[in-house]
């Protein structure tokens, strides 16, 4: 509280109260006016304030005061007109209300955040009290539905919701309302909304609670989602088109397989039965016309048994080739020694009178397919024991190592053995690296294996020197 | 009644495998009577007509017309041939004829070498067992 003189402007008295809060002493004030408790950006307006102000009483609001120490405060002014020691002048009373200013000013401020958060969202958002009367709309809210701001304020918020689903919203807003609980959020959902122009649009739509003066309020954001599902039947299409190729393939694939399995059939009984008939009367000629071929015919003749037979062979072999790749595999532990031990025993009672030494690793056991790991393993074995059939101190071996961490298998005899420089054609079909009069065979058997190994997820190879025997190694 | 039982039936389309099949009996000095019948339906034919004379059934599984799976449900079906010994003679080693034949009732499967004289052999022992050491099924009743 204090009091200036008019003309002059100067304090001519001042309380206890301005001392304190001001910062000033009784004697500064004295020596001040009352522009100088001013900004210096405000005295203009002080000074049109002064010169319109001849009322006896007045009171205004706000005005920026300035501290001793430079702090800037609002006061409310009344002042009322007086005569002071004989001068014309006006008693101050003056009330900080910095704080309430201060407070108006950050609701203000977080109004303004508020307000520019909603109309910079890209999806619509919408402000409805407890009878779903819309109180706020955003700009979003006006591109997504088709209604201007002025259209949907004050109107119900089934504008925006197709008819049949009007009455759910009205009751499930009315669960809420009911429920009391202080923020509940009903997240997520998928509805058809409904454009002005009658088009229903897909939306998502998210709803929380507020309370604001006591009232409840409730805010759903509502996000346009045409685009997205648009999308996702897109690729739902796409997925059901992926699948219906892939039915398609595996069908193709099925009937591929069943006309390999018919050829391998019709194989087996057409392909022999010529073959029979030129044995077989070959054979008749030779046994009852002995008498009237000389030895040159018969050795022809002999040539054509043989040569059919042969092909008789290659034939078999062919089919268990094909049989090898067909076959269902069954996945069981095999106990590889005691195949290798069943063989080796049918070997040695073929024998031949032939001494051969088998060393077989015990309890070798592996997953696989029992029947084909064992036609796998009859073919080395068999191979081993065939090679090795010029050797004196025949020796043939079973067993396992560790290569580079993986569990490698291999059969190894000290038989005639093979040049490394042609160690690719090992495992063509049909490739051999001896004539049949030397060792017997169709070359089928290592290409067997090497399908039943591959078949297995493995690999075959083989190291040989010749003369010094060979050894083939694979993994499972 | 008396047992007349002493005609072996091949039956065989291929007329080669024919010849050969009866060189081979005759080989082995295997004297039974032997009827050919070329398809299913001539087999079906003769089997319906004198089946109270056959003592063995040589069967091949490719056949025309009808085949000899259908042939050997057709002669299990029928009480007069229900026990009659049939041996499958053919070229296929497929699992699937295996399995079939069996399944059917077939009492033995051999398949045809191409070596006339391990086919000469087959037959040989094939005539030893089923003519000579086999016991006959008991006759139907009638």
């Amino acid at each position: 509280m204090w009091v200036y003189d008019l003309e002059t402007l100067r304090f001519l008295a001042v309380n206890d109260a301005a001392v304190s809060h001001y910062g000033y002493s009784r004697d500064e004030f004295f020596s001040m006016t009352i522009r100088d408790i001013r900004p210096s950006e405000d005295l203009p307006a002080l000074g049109e304030s002064i010169a319109r102000n001849t009322k006896p009483f007045s009171r205004s609001g706000a005005w920026r005061h300035r501290k001793k120490d430079g702090t800037i405060i609002y006061a409310e002014i009344s002042s009322h007109s007086l005569v002071f020691d004989g001068k014309a002048a006006k008693l101050v009373l003056a009330y900080d209300v910095t704080s309430t200013v201060r407070a108006k000013e950050a609701l203000r401020e977080s109004e303004e955040k508020h307000r520019v958060i909603a109309e910079t969202a890209s999806d619509a958002i919408f402000m409805i009290d407890k009878n779903s009367t819309i109180q706020f709309v955003n700009k979003s809210a006006e591109r997504i539905f088709g209604h201007k701001t002025e259209e949907m304020l004050g109107k119900s918020m089934t504008m925006i919701i197709p008819e049949r689903l009007r009455q759910r919203h009205n009751s499930s807003l009315q669960k809420f309302v009911t429920l009391g609980e202080k923020h509940i959020n009903w997240s997520g959902v998928e509805l058809p909304g409904l454009h002005k122009s009658g088009r229903e649009i897909p939306v998502e739509i998210s709803f929380g609670q507020i309370a604001e003066d006591g009232t409840r309020f409730f805010v759903g954001i509502v996000r346009d989602i045409t685009e997205r599902k648009k999308a996702e039947e897109q690729l739902r299409a796409l997925n059901e088109e992926l699948e219906e190729r892939v039915r398609k393939r595996t069908a193709e694939l099925e009937s591929a397989l069943k006309e390999l399995e018919a050829f391998s059939y019709s194989v087996s009984h057409d392909l022999r039965a010529p073959l029979r008939s030129i044995d077989g009367f070959s054979q008749a000629l030779l046994e009852d016309y002995a008498g009237r071929i000389d030895d040159t015919g018969k050795n022809y003749l002999n040539r054509v048994r043989a040569a059919s037979q042969r092909m008789a062979q290659l034939i078999d072999d062919l089919l268990n080739l094909s049989q090898v790749s067909r076959a269902q595999m069954e996945n069981e532990v095999v106990n590889l020694s005691e195949l290798a031990e069943n063989i080796v025993r049918e070997l040695e009672k073929s024998g031949f009178d032939r001494q051969v030494v088998f060393t077989i690793a015990r309890g070798l056991a592996v997953r696989g397919d029992k029947r084909l790991l064992e036609i796998a393993l009859e073919n080395l074995l068999n191979n081993a024991w065939k090679f090795t059939g010029k050797q004196n101190n025949a020796r043939v071996e079973f067993g396992s190592t560790e290569q580079n961490g993986a569990r490698t298998y291999f059969v190894r005899d000290n038989g005639v053995g093979f040049d490394m420089a042609y160690v690719d054609k090992l495992f063509s079909p049909f490739q051999r690296l001896h004539a049949p009069a030397e060792f017997p065979g169709t070359g089928i058997g290592l290409a067997t294996v090497q399908r039943i190994v591959r078949r297995h997820g493995g690999k075959i190879w083989a190291e040989g020197t010749v003369g010094g025997g060979a050894t083939f190694y694979f993994t499972l | 009644m008396e047992d007349r039982r002493n005609v072996i039936l091949l039956v065989e389309d291929n007329p080669d495998d024919e010849a050969l099949t009866l060189r081979a009996l005759k080989k082995n000095n295997i004297a039974n009577t032997v009827v050919v019948a070329r398809d299913g339906t001539e087999a079906i034919d003769y089997l319906s007509k004198h089946s109270e004379l056959l003592q063995l059934v040589l069967l091949d599984l490719k056949l025309p017309k009808v085949d000899g799976l259908e042939v050997l449900r057709h002669i299990r079906a029928q009480n007069q041939t229900r026990l009659l010994p049939v041996v499958i003679l053919t070229s296929s080693k497929e699992d699937r004829d295996l399995v079939a034949s069996y399944s059917l009732g077939a009492n033995s499967y051999v398949r045809k070498p191409v070596d006339f004289n391990q086919f000469a052999e087959a037959v040989r022992q094939l005539g030893l067992y089923w003519l000579v050491l086999n016991e006959k099924p008991p006759l139907p009743k009638v």
